[in-house]
């Protein structure tokens, strides 16, 4: 365990190297005026404000995204598995992957259609003003966000749980517990299932960057001031600053999730 | 009665069990090119002029759009032109960018764990692993939309979308090969002496080619939607995509819907199709579970 946690951690180093390399020379290229990168006047008020804001914001799309794409993907990818036979697998990840097909920036325009025709509102209702109570707006937005963020995910994960079990089910061992007698269920509950947990966890961080990167395009096109929206307009202004923060704040939960996911068994 | 075939008979049997094996990867290309037939007809290689594209959507002081009609199916837009020819034109241009970037990247693909595969030492992928498990986890999205940034362009796009194919396609590359060398037929093989290219060559890409077209075949739509995602956020210049005609459409969501509405279902439709007949192709030849594109 310690070996795999001090290979993880190693890992981890290097990859962020490699990604500071990265951003740091794309950010130079980006910015017109070499040298005025200020870290500083980022990390204190009222920028640090702005950008605490902005991560709640995307913080609250990832709250309903990736639960949903975790949930959904593991339960869904057990029960496909269990029934390979009908190929329950692909049909449970169908709907997530042909939604996933719809361009998530168009989503956008189909909602705000919908708003406008139904209650005489462009756009999502930011002009209202809450005088009592939760404000369950913000929460209303974050979900229709997350909605096509996590579709493509949520297909993934259902196929990589369901095909890394179906894999399992063909090997020596399994075969031997049904020679034995044992019936479906227990081999699949109780053995299989136990002795792939740990490379089953490892894949929860595959649907991780999908989430992060639909973020940059969906946040803008949602008119939701978050991290992605701050990365894109940060690119069209060329504020070093802002892109790198912002890229930072995209880039860490994948290599975060990444690191976590190495202390597990190699699910391949 | 237990008389013995004719050979006419038998030939003919052989024939219609072969080509009942092959029915499905030879009916596979025919909707692949009536869709890329029925969207590149008429289409103008080369750079489109870019003020045709604006003019598309600068509202005179009359405007010249219409509403989707029998004659126009899309409506039509500001300048009074067929929205469905524009979308049309500006779907091609998107499926030609993912095309270029899907051939770049499968290129690559092909090239460099081939190169890690006539190495004779016996952890010959293990470099390369180590490479591709570093950038793996990252969102792609993210380091493309910098790329665009720093160098706006279709060549960037088309650059940038390619090494994100060829580091996912060498990945599941990389997994195949190292599978496949571990099987009996490979080691009888290196028993018997054959040279580390005649095995690439005779053992490996056969069986490993087809699997890879797979792959590319499901990363085609993912890079449709990359590219008509980086255009909608402004990242594309000024080339035709249905992209940045959703971004540009979406001033006149109250006057004109069907400016923004009916090239999304277009480009929902497009990518639909690619991705049904992508996971067709990858279940024919077995391609497998692929990382997913980020």
């Amino acid at each position: 365990m310690t070996r795999r946690f001090l290979s993880s951690l190693l890992m981890t180093v290097i990859r962020v190297i490699f990604i500071g390399i990265v951003v740091g020379f794309l950010v130079r290229q980006i910015t017109s005026t070499p040298g005025d990168l200020d870290l500083g006047s980022w990390l204190t008020e009222p920028w640090r404000g702005v950008l605490l804001n902005r991560l709640i914001v995307s913080g609250r799309v990832l709250i309903f995204a990736l639960p949903t794409i975790l949930i959904t993907g593991y339960l869904w990818g057990i029960f496909g598995a269990r029934f390979r036979r009908l190929h329950l697998a692909r049909l449970l990840s169908l709907p997530f992957s042909a939604f996933a097909c719809v361009p998530g920036f168009w989503f956008v325009i189909l909602v705000a259609a919908y708003s406008y025709f139904h209650w005489q509102r462009p756009g999502f209702a930011d002009e209202l003003t809450l005088e009592s109570g939760p404000n369950l707006l913000v929460w209303w937005h974050a979900a229709v966000v997350a909605l096509p963020a996590a579709a493509a995910g949520v297909a993934w994960q259902i196929r990589a749980v369901a095909t890394h079990l179906e894999r399992t089910m063909g090997l020596p061992w399994v075969r031997s517990l049904l020679l034995e007698g044992e019936n479906d269920d227990t081999i699949f509950y109780r053995y299989l299932l136990r002795h792939k947990a740990g490379s089953l966890i490892s894949l929860f961080s595959g649907g991780i960057p999908l989430v992060l990167s639909s973020l940059i395009v969906l946040e803008p096109a949602f008119h939701l001031e978050g991290i992605g929206a701050l990365l894109t307009e940060s690119i069209k202004t060329s504020s070093p600053s802002g892109v790198l923060i912002s890229a930072i704040a995209l880039v860490s939960p994948s290599i975060l999730a990444s690191f976590f996911s190495e202390l597990f068994p190699a699910s391949s | 009665m237990n008389r013995r075939k004719s050979h006419l008979s038998l030939f003919l049997r052989r024939v219609a069990i072969r080509l009942s094996a092959f029915h499905r990867e030879l009916l596979l290309p025919i909707p692949y090119l009536i869709l890329c037939g029925w969207l590149f007809s008429g289409f103008r290689f080369g750079s489109p002029d870019p003020a045709w594209f604006d003019s598309l959507f600068l509202v005179p002081e009359r405007p010249g759009w219409s509403a989707p009609d029998h004659e126009h199916w899309f409506g039509t837009a500001a300048n009074g032109a067929d929205l469905f020819e524009a979308s049309r034109y500006a779907m091609a241009s998107s499926v030609i960018l993912g095309l270029q970037a899907i051939s770049l990247g499968g290129l690559l693909a092909l090239l460099i764990p081939c190169l890690f595969a006539l190495r004779s030492s016996q952890h010959r992928y293990r470099e390369l692993e180590f490479a591709l498990r570093i950038v793996r986890p990252l969102p792609f999205f993210l380091i493309l939309a910098l790329l665009l940034g720093a160098w706006p362009g279709s060549e960037t796009a088309v650059w940038g979308m390619g090494a994100i194919v060829a580091v996912l396609s060498t990945s599941a590359m990389t997994d195949w090969l190292r599978k496949r060398e571990e099987s009996f037929e490979l080691t009888a093989a290196r028993i018997v002496g054959l040279s580390r290219f005649q095995i690439l060559r005779r053992r490996l890409l056969p069986t490993i080619l087809p699997r890879l077209a797979g792959a590319l075949a499901l990363y085609l739509p993912s890079t449709i939607l990359a590219e008509m995602a980086l255009s909608f956020l402004g990242f594309g210049g000024h080339r035709a995509s249905v992209g940045a005609m959703i971004a540009r459409g979406q001033e006149f969501l109250i006057e004109a819907p069907w400016m923004t509405i009916y090239p999304g279902i277009l480009a929902t439709g497009v990518v639909m199709a690619f991705s049904f007949l992508g996971w067709r192709s990858a279940a024919i030849v077995r391609t497998g579970l692929t990382p997913p594109f980020s």
